[in-house]
């Protein structure tokens, strides 16, 4: 017969030997927990230590992949990096290298998902946004690149970074312009013209980005309050000129544009601004009988430019030649019927729209913009006349 | 003065288990301290052997110096360290009542970190659950608690000591009931809930609460693409029976060289590894950088295809050979390279859109996980926890069902009861765990059996026949099989009298176990040639006794006779197998 090997079931033990065991027990597992809580402490401090020597790994490769940049050797740095990485993979300044080197190596794929992944992590880091930004700018994903920009300048910016997001706000205007998007660039530049410093180069530089926006009256209000600050500053000066200009206070313009001859901008507005002064026959206050005086100046100024043109042209003789002499001789006709006009005392509008017609004519048979043909069209364009 | 409780039966059972209760807790943290500070060795220990930047001459020499010293351990000093561990875990809980020498755990412990911080191709997983277990077992032990609570203990201590590995609480429970206990309604539910719970709390107030791997959020971007993904699932149960065929065959080559040679063999096999480090450092370890580099899809065709080749060549020298570590981070390693390669061809080839080949990777990893390793709910539960995203279960799901059922055909021997075959270690099946043990195999076993020694003629085994169907070959210890009476006859017959008569020895062997139902053993009889031996679990050259038809008889006639008492149903099959049967009684 086998012997099943059964285990013999012992007998109860007593109730008071069970109490004494099991209190046996709980200080067993009392000295246990203190074993625990030992063991608790030493793997914590080696893992910190573990911890410690991943991260100067880390740091040294870091260092190394930097070098590599440095000496643009893309792919040694992408390895080194990777390895960095590998090492301590929350660190963020790493991540940026290595998206750094991805882009270096010419792997915007790899680049755009490391900065991805870092965006996760850190959604508001401004330059993380920014980094994707310029990458998606480069791989020309403009609206990727405006809404980077756009989460970029949203992010969260300390108070020792507001010069870092300016100059971003800057970039993104550049940007914009440079993807002729005027619109998106005057808003930004107007946010912009509200977080700059009462300095110089900061009224110049928002100045200068609305000009270029295509808000001249906004310009030159910044060139303005950098007048304010450095009164006697030539390109304040010359730029105040020039935002003048555009914005048609020529009478500002000229005030700027005199007080900084030397600036090369002055240099071909000035003549524009002084002939429109010394021209525009419909300027406030003036008597009826220089109105006409006016006009006929300009009719003058403009046989001059004529003449010179058709001096030039027919020295190589040709079809242009005769249409200009054509024009001189309509110019000198017509100089002496606004002489008859302004002596019977008629309009002095509808001398300056003959003016303003002659002077279109001239521009398309010379092919050029003297300072008196543009004085003379912005002339019209601010009264309303030709057109 | 207020007169005490009288002490209860009740309050005291109640203070038993409020105890378990807090040991449990206790394990659970315990095993989720060892298991970090296995890891944290395992890393302190590389960057010792390695440095920042390995030179080819470490590279070569360091797995193979190192193993030398791992071999001598585990000549020496500790035995039933070798491998992954879980095998022994399993063999532990259901063949030994969950007794683990305390010897094992410190073992384990010493040898995993020395293989594994050396470079070899093996993961840190398998090992913490044997050391976590082995821990939780010892404390068993320590506490004096009754067996049922430290055979209890075993997959306590697994589930917290995987929970911390892998940052995988829920993954960690689900292994313990799937692949240790092996019944997903086991009442230990609760305890490896608890001790998972508290492994992982104690783990990421050590390490932080970090994914092991950070992916970005995949999803089937079209309904079609499930096509793809169940192609992956056919190449990754392709790729686990290659790498279980592989690992086995190689492995039982290992075990056939001479005995002298068990020392040295991990060294070869850290030689051969060092080898395939020069030629691809990126295997070095546990490689999770590049699992997780191939997850983001920064893996290129070929390089992943070659880094998966070289994976499985690597992983299957390194456990071949003996040196202690596990397979699980090496499955899911060549199951990110596979994914990586399905889903570069995929986004190639595909009319539609599909998912970027780090979405393959991720799937692929769960894939290769389910058909190696053979648990497909904690395949799914640990990609999902160790990426965190959920995204990619519906895909997850089809590929490692595919993965497990094509591996399943081709292999049908789950990896780690395979592995334990090879030691002559049969596992009960879920089958067997649950019939009925009123009649087993053990009841009706006769066990004074005729043997004939393995070296004797066939001549002396027909001179000695007395009527007996068959004759056992070898020693109650040293069992080597059966031959029957016809095929000695025959033998003799083809004038073969003076061959040894193991040279008649079919493999493999019907064999019953001692806790087998009476039913199969009746079916396996019936395939027999009249004779079953029964052998023992633990040791499956441990010839216990044989089954008959007539024994059969004799046990049922027994039995209604009340002379044999079977109240209490069969034993518990053990290491120390009960009773073993005596010299060759011829």
């Amino acid at each position: 017969m086998n012997d099943p090997g059964k285990t013999s079931i012992p007998p109860p033990l007593p109730l008071l030997t069970r109490l004494r065991f099991v209190q046996h027990q709980t200080t067993l597992l009392i000295v246990l927990i203190a074993i625990t809580i030992a063991a608790f402490f030493l793997t914590r401090s080696l893992a910190a230590a573990n911890r410690a020597l991943h991260r100067s790994d880390a740091a040294r490769w870091h260092a190394i992949g930097k070098q590599r940049l440095a000496e643009r050797d893309a792919t040694g740095a992408v390895a080194a990096l990777r390895r960095a990485a590998t090492r301590h993979r929350d660190s963020r300044d790493i991540q940026l290298s290595l998206a750094e080197a991805f882009s270096a190596a010419g792997d915007s794929g790899n680049a755009r998902d490391v900065l991805l992944k870092i965006r996760q992590r850190f959604p508001d880091d401004p330059e993380v946004n920014l980094r994707l930004a310029t990458l998606e700018a480069g791989s020309g994903h403009t609206d990727e690149a405006i809404r980077n920009y756009q989460t970029a300048l949203l992010g969260l910016w300390g108070s020792e970074q507001l010069a870092q997001r300016r100059q971003l706000r800057s970039e993104y205007i550049e940007f914009l312009l440079d993807r002729a998007l005027p619109q998106r660039a005057l808003s930004e530049s107007l946010l912009l013209a509200g977080e700059i410093p009462d300095d110089l180069p900061s009224h110049l530089r928002v100045g200068d980005l609305l000009l270029r926006a295509g808000d001249p009256a906004r310009a030159l209000q910044q060139f303005e309050s950098a007048l304010d600050v450095a009164p006697s500053d030539p390109e304040a000066l010359a730029r105040a000129g020039e935002a003048a200009f555009e914005a048609g206070s020529f009478r500002l313009a000229h005030k700027y544009l005199s007080a900084a001859p030397d600036r090369p901008r002055s240099r071909t507005l000035r003549p524009v601004v002084e002939l429109i002064a010394a021209l525009d026959p419909l300027m406030p206050g003036l008597a009826t009988r220089e109105r006409h005086r006016r006009v006929a100046t300009a009719t003058d100024r403009l046989a001059v430019e004529v003449e010179r043109c058709r001096v030039t042209a027919c020295a190589t003789a040709g079809s242009r030649c005769t249409s200009i002499e054509g024009l001189a001789k309509e110019t000198a006709t017509t100089r002496a019927k606004l002489a008859r006009r302004g002596r019977r005392g008629e309009s002095v509008d509808a001398g300056l729209s003959i003016v303003v017609a002659l002077a279109e004519r001239a521009s398309a048979a010379c092919g050029a913009n003297p300072p008196i043909i543009r004085a003379v069209a912005l002339i019209a364009a601010r009264h309303g006349v030709g057109r | 003065m207020k007169p005490s409780k009288p002490l209860s039966s009740y309050s005291l059972q109640l203070r038993e288990s409020h105890l378990f209760v807090a040991v449990t807790i206790v394990v659970g943290i315990l095993a989720g301290l060892s298991a970090v500070l296995f890891a944290v060795t395992i890393d302190l220990l590389n960057r010792l052997f390695f440095g920042v930047d390995p030179s080819t001459m470490r590279l070569i020499a360091m797995p193979a110096l190192v193993s030398v010293v791992t071999g001598l351990l585990m000549r020496h000093v500790f035995h039933g360290i070798r491998g992954s561990g879980i095998p022994q875990t399993k063999a532990a809980y259901h063949l030994n009542g969950g007794i683990v020498s305390p010897l094992v755990p410190v073992g384990k412990f010493l040898a995993g970190t020395l293989a594994i911080g050396s470079g070899h191709s093996l993961g840190r997983e398998g090992p913490s659950v044997q050391i976590g277990a082995g821990l939780a077992s010892a404390i068993g032990q320590w506490l004096r608690l009754p067996p049922e609570r430290v055979k209890d203990l075993l997959p306590v201590g697994a589930a917290g000591a995987l929970a911390a590995a892998f940052n995988t609480p829920v993954a960690a429970v689900i292994f313990a009931l799937e692949e240790i206990i092996g019944d997903m309604n086991a009442t230990l539910l609760g305890s490896t809930v608890v001790a998972s719970v508290a492994s992982v709390v104690v783990a990421r107030s050590v390490l932080g609460n970090e994914p092991l791997f950070r992916v970005p959020a995949y999803h089937l971007v079209h309904p079609a693409e499930l096509l793809a993904y169940a192609a992956l699932g056919m190449v990754g149960g392709c790729v686990s029976i290659v790498f279980c065929k592989a690992l086995l065959g190689l492995r039982g080559w290992f075990r056939r060289l001479p005995e002298r040679t068990v020392v040295w063999q991990p060294a070869m096999g850290g030689l051969a590894a060092g080898l395939i480090l020069v030629a691809a450092p990126q295997l070095l370890g546990t490689g999770y950088d590049y699992v997780d580099r191939a997850l983001n899809g920064g893996v290129l065709l070929q390089m992943a295809l070659a880094l998966g080749l070289m994976k499985i060549v690597a992983t299957v020298i390194s456990y071949a050979s003996g040196n202690p570590g596990g397979i699980f981070a090496p499955t899911l390693y060549i199951g990110a390279m596979t994914g990586a390669v399905v889903g570069t061809i995929v986004s190639r080839l595909a009319p539609f859109a599909v998912a970027e080949p780090g979405a393959y990777a991720l799937v692929g990893m769960g894939a290769v996980f389910a058909g190696i390793v053979r648990a497909p709910l904690t395949s799914v539960f640990m990609i999902f926890e160790l990426t965190q995203d959920y995204q990619i279960i519906v895909p997850l799901m089809v590929a490692n069902l595919l993965s497990f059922y094509l591996s399943r055909t081709f292999q049908p021997l789950p990896i780690y009861h395979a592995l334990l075959a090879q030691d002559h270690v049969h596992l009960p099946s879920a089958v067997t765990r649950k019939a009925d043990r009123s009649w087993t195999a053990w009841h009706v076993m006769e066990t004074r059996v005729p043997f004939v020694g393995a070296d004797a003629t066939i001549a002396d085994a027909v001179a000695t026949l007395r009527g007996d169907p068959v004759r056992l070959v070898g020693r109650a210890d040293a069992f080597q099989g059966t031959v029957t009476v016809t095929q000695l006859r025959d033998a003799l017959a083809d004038g073969r009298g003076t061959d040894r008569v193991d040279s008649l020895i079919k493999q493999p062997s019907i064999h019953a176990h001692p806790d087998h139902p009476l039913a199969v053993v009746v079916e396996r009889l019936a395939h027999s040639d009249g004779v079953i031996p029964v052998v023992s679990r633990a040791d499956a050259q441990v010839l216990l006794g044989v089954v008959t038809v007539e024994g059969i008889m004799r046990g049922l006639r027994g039995r209604t006779d009340g002379s044999r008492q079977q109240d209490g149903g069969p034993p518990a099959p053990t290491l120390q197998a009960g009773r073993q049967p005596g010299p060759e009684e011829a």
